[in-house]
């Protein structure tokens, strides 16, 4: 049904994408196979050139006989001239999506490059793609140029060069320049590379990250002037493995998220499955008895009125756990709190439904008797509640607040910040307490915000070191984890990103004192990450990836009894419990 | 009025008979077999089911999932006037509105509407312009949004804040006004139905709630002709009858919490789904007497749609959080269910396709 256009477009047949027939339409009129015509979607360019401004457009084009839509804009990473990727620029789309575009119709889409960093001199390129039901079907190439800055002669000479250094370990090179008069230059604009091309990543202040064990050449230079340092790189010599303890299956619902208090753990349902022709719906609360590994042991389940158990939370001291409901049957969906006080067996204590969390709540977050609640919805009234559950029985609302443009998927909260993960309207930080912006629970206080690509999903963050690790669920490019650098919490900066092919990240758990970073990967299973010593650049390339385990088959996540579905890891006694929606919840040893 | 008790569940087929009589006492009613294609939101599988409509046979699944790991819910469906488009709306994540080619099911577009929870989607007589509401439950008596969508280039045109809660915005047959429920105060407030200026708006009881505490709950809209708009009324369970400068018709009392409501002009009969008590209500829209009050026996009745051609009723049901949802066929003459077809869940909207 399709067929390659030029300039990387693809014309495409009109023919019933997205009907998922369960069988032969009885008359053929109702099916996928009546054709309509076909639509070609391209761009005007295949490629573009921005000029001092760094800004400029592409047209996006139709020239077929049927309608295409919803056409998904995206910009790729901007590369350097050897092709190695910068977090230093990216290139912005004035829309990431066109809503439709009908037969010989066409869409202005601006261009602008925006600096995240200092990128060095040098020609910078980066792909503009356009995609219809998850295909690419268009592409132009985006360039531009970042000058080199006027240098009448002169030399660049490097001050201590390493001679070298560890895999993934970043390093920080410093150089001197001298004018033709072999006088010093104050701050000199120095550009900083990595050769060969791939070996590794330069940040423009000089800090360096090499790729891959071996020899590296570190260049700076200074306008036409260069200085180089060989460097040899040994290998990170990480190695581990998981090893899986026990499992408790949960074969007739979908499991979604998890948490473990001393010898028990909870687990919530979601959506609908249907195993031998039986539905079971996301209503349940599972509680388990996990004092041994091998053998975790289901003791309860709590029913809620909800298809979607999304999330469950246990408050620090083990006393209270609050439960998340959508899809209520009388649309008074809300949290419910249960007493732990025999954790085997969860009390409802209420059901808390106030209205303004009747559209759905999808996570929480418990800090002391401080609920920090997340609405489903993307308008002024939905967003983080923040509700006093001093009194469990009888929760109040204590305010609430919203970012804008897009909606709140999930909070954690720590040293009085709160981190939102406010999909397509990035990572946001809260004052909630800490002081920094004069914020309470109360009356939170937004300290500072970072877009992060969008379908911002989950973060944790590590004040030991400033880092936030943030979740990108996206199904289609697909989905990566963002490092987010915030010693400076007013300015956060991307440093690093981490990326397994094929599946988008779910979320994570930080063993602080380890270094070690878990991440449910969905069909990929659970990844162990080490984030010790400073983070930059692409993670996956520096030997980080200590231990990986798809512990199921790769079939349908969600779907598939025997499929790999990761939706959380917690680290609890020494090993890490697993959630998995298709099988429940399973216990791994981490064997390093 | 007529109380009729249901038929027993997996009565699949209409009998040749029935028609025959059909075709002699039915008021504009042809002999036609049932045919054509329903179209229901699955507001917790994030999904369209395709169904014939003759028997409520499976064809086919159209995924609304923008995110896999996400429920989003589809609630608001419709076929535009000629047949030729299909309109969804996802309440929430993205709430967005979806175009869909028909017969062929394909999908042409997909707008943001930047709300928090898209309800149902009205479209003008011409087919050229959509409304939704933004139906945002947790907006306690804050005015909500209702956006005018161009449905050819699919681009929001206006914007406007009519009410609080509102859940149901329908143009007129003439498309000269749109009337929009205003489920959380107790109004129906009627918008110029290109900039959505407002034109008046009317109480829907004597004694309103506040905003945020309704009493009444108008959710949904019929026009009946170009002069009359029936109202449902799911906090007081009855149907209200305003005329265009917003004065009271009629009032009738119909089953526990009514939902949607639709009119088979042909019949000159509404139907209205009463989810809190499983049961479909049909009023006569010349006196808008309650005719009959038919037990479905399924769970929380949600959407109507109507097959003039055959003077069928087509009511989807929510059915219970453990079980599934789907849809019942009922011939409006007789208020006979003709048969029952489990079908999604959480099943919301209806929508009838001729083809």
């Amino acid at each position: 049904m399709m067929a390659r256009g030029g300039h990387g477009m693809r014309r495409l047949a009109a023919l019933g994408f997205g009907l998922v027939a369960a069988g032969a339409c009885s008359d053929g009129s109702t099916g996928p196979d009546a054709p309509e015509g076909e639509a070609n979607v391209a761009f005007g360019a295949a490629e573009v050139t921005l000029g001092a401004a760094r800004t400029g457009q592409i047209e996006l084009r139709n020239s077929g006989t049927a309608a295409a839509g919803p056409i998904e804009l995206r910009a790729g990473q901007v590369r350097d001239a050897a092709g190695q990727p910068t977090l230093a620029a990216r290139i912005d789309l004035s829309q990431e999506e066109v809503a439709t575009l009908n037969a010989g119709a066409s869409r202005t889409i601006g261009l602008t490059v925006s600096e995240t960093g200092a990128p060095p001199p040098g020609a910078y390129g980066a792909d503009v793609t356009a995609h219809l039901a998850g295909e690419q079907v268009a592409l132009a190439r985006v360039s531009f140029s970042v000058p080199v800055p006027p240098a009448e002669g002169g030399t660049v000479s490097l001050e201590g060069a390493a001679a070298s250094m560890r895999q993934g370990d970043v390093v920080a090179f410093a150089a001197a320049a001298v004018d033709s008069a072999g006088a010093a230059i104050s701050d000199p604009l120095l550009a900083w590379r990595v050769e060969p091309a791939g070996a590794g990543f330069a940040a423009a202040d000089g800090r360096i990250v090499a790729y891959a064990p071996g020899q590296i050449r570190v260049v700076v230079s200074y306008g036409s002037a260069a200085d180089t340092a060989v460097v040899q790189v040994a290998a990170r010599g990480l190695s581990g493995a998981f090893t899986q303890l026990g499992a408790g299956a949960v074969p007739e619902r979908f499991t979604s998220d998890l948490w473990a208090h001393g010898s028990h753990a909870y687990t919530g349902t979601w959506s609908q499955r249907i195993v031998a022709g039986d539905t079971a719906v996301g209503n349940t609360l599972v509680a388990w008895n996990i004092a041994s590994p091998t053998a975790p042991q289901r003791t309860d389940s709590v029913r809620l009125d909800a298809r979607v158990v999304n999330d469950v939370k246990v408050s620090s001291d083990g006393a209270l756990a609050v439960a998340t409901h959508e899809v209520s049957s009388d649309a008074r969906n809300g949290v419910t709190v249960l007493d732990l006080s025999s954790p085997a067996h969860p009390a409802v204590v209420g059901r808390f439904t106030d209205a303004v969390l009747s559209p759905g709540v999808h996570n929480v977050w418990i800090d002391g008797r401080t609920l920090y609640v997340v609405v489903d919805g993307a308008s002024p009234a939905s967003g983080l509640y923040i509700v006093d559950i001093s009194d469990p029985a009888n929760p109040e609302v204590l305010s609430h607040f919203y970012a804008g443009s897009s909606f709140l998927h999930d909070v954690l909260v720590r040293d009085g910040l709160a981190f939102l993960s406010h999909w397509n309207a990035g990572l946001v930080i809260l004052d909630v307490g800490n002081g920094i912006a004069g914020g309470s629970a109360a009356a939170p206080v937004e300290v500072s915000r970072i877009l992060l690509g969008g379908q911002t999903h989950n973060a944790w963050y590590w004040p030991a070191r400033g880092y936030v690790f943030v979740g990108e669920e996206d199904f289609v490019a697909p989905g990566i984890m963002h490092v987010v650098d915030v010693n400076d919490l007013l300015a956060p900066v991307e440093v690093a990103t981490f990326r397994v092919p094929g599946d988008t990240p779910h979320n994570f758990w930080l063993d602080e004192s380890a270094a070690v970073l878990y991440l449910a990967w969905y069909a990929n299973g659970l990844r162990a990450l080490d984030v010790s010593g400073a983070l930059l650049g692409e993670l996956e390339k520096q030997g980080r990836e200590i231990a990986s385990l798809r512990y199921g088959t790769a079939d349908a996540c969600p779907g598939s009894t025997s499929g790999t579905c990761t939706w959380a890891p917690q680290l609890h006694a020494g090993n890490v419990w697993v959630s998995d929606m298709n099988r429940g919840l399973i216990a791994l040893r981490p064997d390093f | 009025m007529r109380r009729l008790a249901s038929p027993g569940a997996g009565l699949r087929k209409r009998p040749a008979a029935a028609c025959a009589v059909l075709a002699l006492a039915w008021p504009g009613g042809g002999c036609s077999e049932p045919a054509g294609t329903l179209y229901l939101t699955s507001g917790a599988s994030d999904a369209i089911v395709v169904l014939d409509a003759r028997d409520g046979a499976h064809r086919g699944n159209i995924p609304l999932d923008r995110r896999p790991g996400e429920l989003d819910e589809p609630h608001g469906i419709e076929v535009s006037p000629d047949g030729r488009h299909l309109y969804a709306t996802l309440a929430h994540g993205e709430p967005s509105l979806w175009k869909f080619e028909l017969p062929s099911n394909r999908l042409v577009g997909r707008l943001s509407l930047g709300m928090a929870g898209a309800a149902r989607v009205g479209v003008s007589p011409d087919g050229s312009t959509g409304y939704v509401p933004d139906f945002e439950r947790g907006s306690g008596g804050l005015p909500g949004e209702v956006v005018a969508v161009d449905l050819v280039d699919l681009r929001i045109t206006a914007r406007a804040r009519p009410c609080a809660g509102p859940h149901d915005a329908r143009p007129d047959p003439t498309g000269a006004t749109l009337a929009v429920a205003c489920s959380l105060s107790d109004e129906v407030v009627f918008l110029d139905p290109l900039t959505l200026a407002e034109l008046g708006r009317a109480a829907v009881g004597a004694a309103p709630g506040a905003p945020g505490s309704p009493r009444y709950r108008p959710l949904n809209l019929a026009w009946v002709g170009p002069d009359l708009l029936a109202v449902t009324l799911a906090g007081s369970s009855e149907v209200l009858v305003l005329d265009r400068d917003g004065a009271e018709r009629a009032r009738v009392a119909v089953g526990d919490h009514p939902a949607e409501i639709a009119e088979d002009a042909r019949s000159g009969r509404l139907i209205v789904a009463n989810r809190g008590d499983g049961t479909a209500s049909i009023l006569r829209s010349d006196t808008f007497a309650e005719e009959a009050r038919v037990d479905l026996a399924v769970e929380h009745p949600h959407g109507v749609a109507v097959d003039p051609e055959t003077g069928t009723a087509y009511v989807s049901y929510e059915g219970r959080v453990e079980g599934a949802g789907g849809v019942v066929a009922l011939d409006i003459r007789t208020g006979r269910v003709a048969w029952r077809s489990p079908a999604g869940y959480y099943t919301l909207g209806v929508a009838f396709a001729a083809h």
